[in-house]
């Protein structure tokens, strides 16, 4: 006997400017029809900009798009991959992580950070990815990196902020490694992440394998083994004063100053021993991490400063929806969309 | 529902938790299978953090075949390395205990201050080690680590509705659900870790 539910539900999400991109819309449920307009391009002619999107759980892996082929004209375009999808923030539950297949990469250029794979049709610039199995660099198998850019149809970018990767630890150039895109993350935020990057400065720069997603006014815990060097690190905690993608910064203006960030609360690394990676040889080995412990101190008036742990803490971001994929959300290609559009949405859930 | 609780705290440890590789083993994984000196490492950071013990020691008696165990931090891990858990040197199996007083059901045994509890929901990251196999995260956890603000008094309930509602005359239809509130929560990064381990 069917469980009887029915829902219906509508919201707008906005384009950013990287593309191709995809899209987690959290409505609540995984719905058996969703409805997409281009709000900022309905109507605009001749440009083929895409109009609406139609998906229903009847055909589950094609998504139906109209675009403007004139002013009064519109053609249709049937996607196959990387449409809409159903989205479930549970799935991942009881492993940690969802993922895609695999991907067999053959090279990397490490002065870039550029990969290169059978298809990087199923990437798109902000993706979480696993990459595994290097045949060379062993030291990044396992390891979880975020998206850059796509380059191209087989290349993709990783941030490479500091030049971390373009160092003797790594040899780079033509070798066997698997890339997995993570569909489903960890439930839970903010999570810990592996630092492949620490600034000798004052305030010293974390670079993160993936985007953390932190912000201003958090406490971290720095875990830095002897394998990469910069051993005065390790067990440190300090607050973010700044945050970039894949880098946090820890401490910086004074107080006096207006900054709030210079009393025992920040890092100066200027005098420690530089962060360098083990060499394959050093597999196995443990990471470096920093793991999120809370909000730090904050100011409350010249001099005073008060914290709360338990502030931001951990939350569990799961939530069930629908993806719109990076075949939709695309700039060149059959149909476009533009950075910034205003997307509307409707998705129901009939009985199933 | 007491499932989706434990699994929603479980999830929480994968997530946040301070992470420890397995080193010590032979498979030449990263990280590898488990082995004594990983044991020994995490004990030590748990030591040098400052982390207390959960369980008390016990003595050891005059029966054949047992041992005495030690005050222990306890150990969290999937059922699918158990056979790892137990090549590992010093392994004293929950059988050999002096005694059965203080035993979980869930505790398959102890190697030095940890004694390790089981179950086939224990957390596993999938394809994530270098060689692309399964890790397997294993929570070794001091006293007062982390906490779980139940909030189940006030909102968690079963809730069975038989046929004969008053959308359905004809008797058709029943609904089984749960629902609750609760908040995991790190409450001192420095006394857990998540020992991360591969299969031999």
């Amino acid at each position: 006997m069917p469980f009887a539910e029915h829902f219906m539900t509508s919201g707008t999400f906005t384009l950013g400017s990287s593309f191709p991109q995809t899209v987690n819309v959290n409505c609540g449920f995984q719905p058996t029809k969703v409805m997409l307009t281009d709000e900022t391009q309905f109507g605009v002619g001749s440009s083929a900009f895409m109009q609406t999107a139609f998906w229903d759980s009847n055909t589950p892996t094609q998504t139906n798009v109209t675009y403007a082929a004139s002013a009064s004209t519109l053609f249709n375009a049937a996607v196959t991959t990387n449409g809409i999808s159903t989205y479930n923030g549970a799935a991942a539950s009881p492993q940690q992580l969802s993922l895609g297949p695999k991907l067999a990469g053959s090279t990397y250029a490490k002065s870039t950070g550029t990969f290169t794979i059978s298809s990087t049709a199923s990437l798109f610039p902000g993706a979480t990815v696993l990459m595994t199995g290097f045949s060379v660099d062993k030291q990044l198998g396992g390891m979880l990196f975020t998206v850059s850019t796509v380059a191209s149809s087989t290349t993709f970018t990783i941030a490479n902020s500091g030049n971390w990767l373009n160092t003797a630890s790594f040899i780079g150039g033509t070798q066997t490694f698997n890339v997995q895109l993570v569909t489903v993350p960890s439930l839970y935020f903010p999570q810990n992440s592996q630092i492949v990057f620490i600034s000798a400065a004052n305030s010293a720069v974390i670079t993160t394998s993936t985007n953390l997603g932190l912000s201003v006014g958090q406490q971290v815990r720095l875990y830095v083994p002897k394998a990469f060097g910069m051993t005065q690190a390790n067990f440190t905690t300090a607050v973010i004063s700044a945050t970039s993608g894949n880098q946090i910064t820890l401490g910086g203006a004074s107080a006096a100053a207006g900054g709030g960030f210079g009393v025992n609360n920040g890092l100066n690394s200027s005098s420690f021993t530089t962060f360098s990676w083990p060499t394959a040889t050093g597999v196995p080995y443990t990471p470096a991490y920093v793991v999120p412990i809370g909000s730090g101190p904050y100011p409350e008036g010249l001099g005073f400063y008060n914290a709360d742990t338990l502030q931001d803490s951990t939350i569990n971001t799961a939530f069930q929806g629908f993806t719109v994929g990076s075949n939709i959300l695309q700039t060149s290609g059959t149909f476009i969309v533009a950075a910034s559009d205003v997307i509307s949405w409707t998705a129901w859930r009939g009985d199933i | 529902m007491r499932e989706t609780e434990d699994e929603l705290i479980r999830n929480m440890l994968a997530s946040t938790a301070s992470v420890i590789n397995c080193t010590g083993g032979v498979n030449g994984d990263n990280p590898t299978e488990l082995s004594r000196s990983d044991i020994d490492a995490v004990i030590l950071a748990l030591l040098g953090n400052d982390a207390m013990m959960i369980s008390d020691n016990i003595e050891g008696t005059l029966k054949f075949g047992t041992a005495p165990v030690r005050e222990a931090f306890w150990g969290m891990l999937n059922t699918a390395i158990l056979d790892d858990l137990e090549s590992v040197t010093g392994f004293i199996s929950q059988a050999q205990y002096p005694s059965n007083m203080n035993v979980l059901n869930a505790e398959w045994g102890s190697i030095s201050n940890i004694r390790f509890l089981y179950s086939s929901r224990g957390s596993i990251t999938p394809t994530a080690s270098l060689n692309g196999n399964n890790v397997y995260n294993i929570f070794v956890t001091g006293e007062e680590a982390y906490a779980i603000v139940e909030l189940t008094s006030a909102t968690a309930s079963f809730i069975y509705t038989p046929p004969g509602g008053p959308t359905d005359p004809l008797r058709r239809l029943q609904l089984g659900a749960y629902k609750f509130a609760q908040v995991p929560r790190l409450l001192n990064d420095a006394w857990i870790f998540n020992l991360r381990a591969t299969h031999s």
